[in-house]
């Protein structure tokens, strides 16, 4: 069996990786609908508190998809490893660039700014009074 | 009278030495192709990070109109399929073709359930308007840039259901092979690839699911 290729796939583990994912899930969803008016702390800033908690459990959660379903964690090539890894990065790189973009644009040039001239459709909308008012 | 299939041995292509050397090829080139896609949508997923940062009040008011009741049923349907699949390449490896077969159609059926609801997310929005850009003609909302989200909703959520489509695609053409091939301990190399690939799938929605309907 050692030269077989792959790794072999265990029932039990893909059914504790299923309920685990499921748990989470659960959890993540959980987390998002408790009322932080009634909690009352004003030292922190819960609002981000939970969003950081909602996507810390999402992180987790893909990291058990990308090493149980997608078999990372039995990789035998590093090379495959090598490249899931530099995709991150690859990202850094994008948010990096991205960041330096949105927070320092128009510092050389001020002009620069102000080519985004759109107008924006929602106060249209509200504007004209035979649009639809959403009731979703 | 119809001819009955008998599923045969694969054969290893003439171009390679071995089973061995053959998965490990398909494999790379797999993972080189997800490197792509993860590429992709990190990038969008920045860029949604970016718009939330910059709108939050939009955000939070377009949040504030999908319902994340759906969003739920969509996360089972996409986590249950994820299993399902990777039941699938379980049971290749045991030669049991029958329950390959089973589990693939079980997966097509949960991911089907995906688009079903999508759908209905779908024509509530187009019903009252809040769709992205100059197409925005819903009424009431306070924020000037609720239609940034909706545009960040309708990219996302539009490449992330064509992706569940090609997903679909790969399943049943996984169907067709196991008909003619049989699979082995040795050789799940379709199921297996077509089960990474759904795995993709799984985790891009596990960081858009809380993104689009949780956060804020």
């Amino acid at each position: 069996m050692e030269n077989m290729p792959g790794h072999t796939y265990d029932a039990k583990v893909l059914l504790r990786v299923y309920i685990s994912l499921l748990v989470l899930a659960g959890g993540m969803i959980l987390i998002s609908r408790v009322p932080l008016e009634a909690i009352g702390l004003e030292w922190i800033d819960l609002h981000v508190l939970k969003g950081l908690v909602i996507l810390g459990i999402s992180l987790v959660m893909g990291s058990i998809v990308a090493g149980f379903l997608m078999g990372l964690r039995y990789e035998t090539s590093r090379l495959n490893s090598l490249v899931f890894l530099a995709n991150f990065a690859f990202l850094a790189l994008f948010i990096t660039f991205t960041w330096a973009d949105v927070n320092f644009r128009g510092l050389l040039d001020p002009s620069f700014t102000k080519q985004l001239n759109w107008e924006s459709p929602v106060i249209k909308a509200n504007e004209n009074p035979a649009a639809e008012h959403h009731g979703e | 009278m119809a001819e009955t299939i008998v599923p045969q041995e694969h054969e290893v292509a003439h171009h390679f030495d071995d089973l061995e050397q053959e998965f490990q090829s398909h494999r790379m080139g797999m993972w080189l192709f997800l490197a792509s896609e993860i590429m992709m949508f990190g990038a969008l997923l920045v860029g949604g990070f970016i718009l939330m940062y910059r709108f939050p009040g939009a955000f939070a008011e377009g949040r504030a109109h999908l319902d994340w009741r759906l969003g739920t049923i969509n996360t089972f349907f996409l986590l249950t399929s994820g299993y399902t699949m990777a039941l699938a390449a379980m049971h290749g490896q045991r030669g049991n073709q029958s329950a390959v077969r089973r589990n693939l159609w079980l997966s097509l059926l949960f991911a089907a359930g995906f688009l079903v609801v999508k759908f209905f997310e779908y024509s509530a929005k187009f019903h009252h308007g809040t769709l992205p850009g100059k197409y925005f003609t819903a009424a009431g909302f306070s924020d000037p840039h609720a239609h940034v989200f909706f545009g960040f909703y309708f990219v996302a959520t539009g490449l992330h259901v064509l992706h569940v489509l090609i997903g679909m695609g790969l399943m049943v053409w996984c169907l067709f092979v196991s008909r003619k091939v049989k699979f082995t301990r040795a050789y799940i190399t379709p199921v297996e690839m077509s089960g990474l690939y759904w795995a993709l799938i799984d985790l891009v929605w596990f960081i858009l699911f809380p993104l689009l309907y949780l956060v804020g």
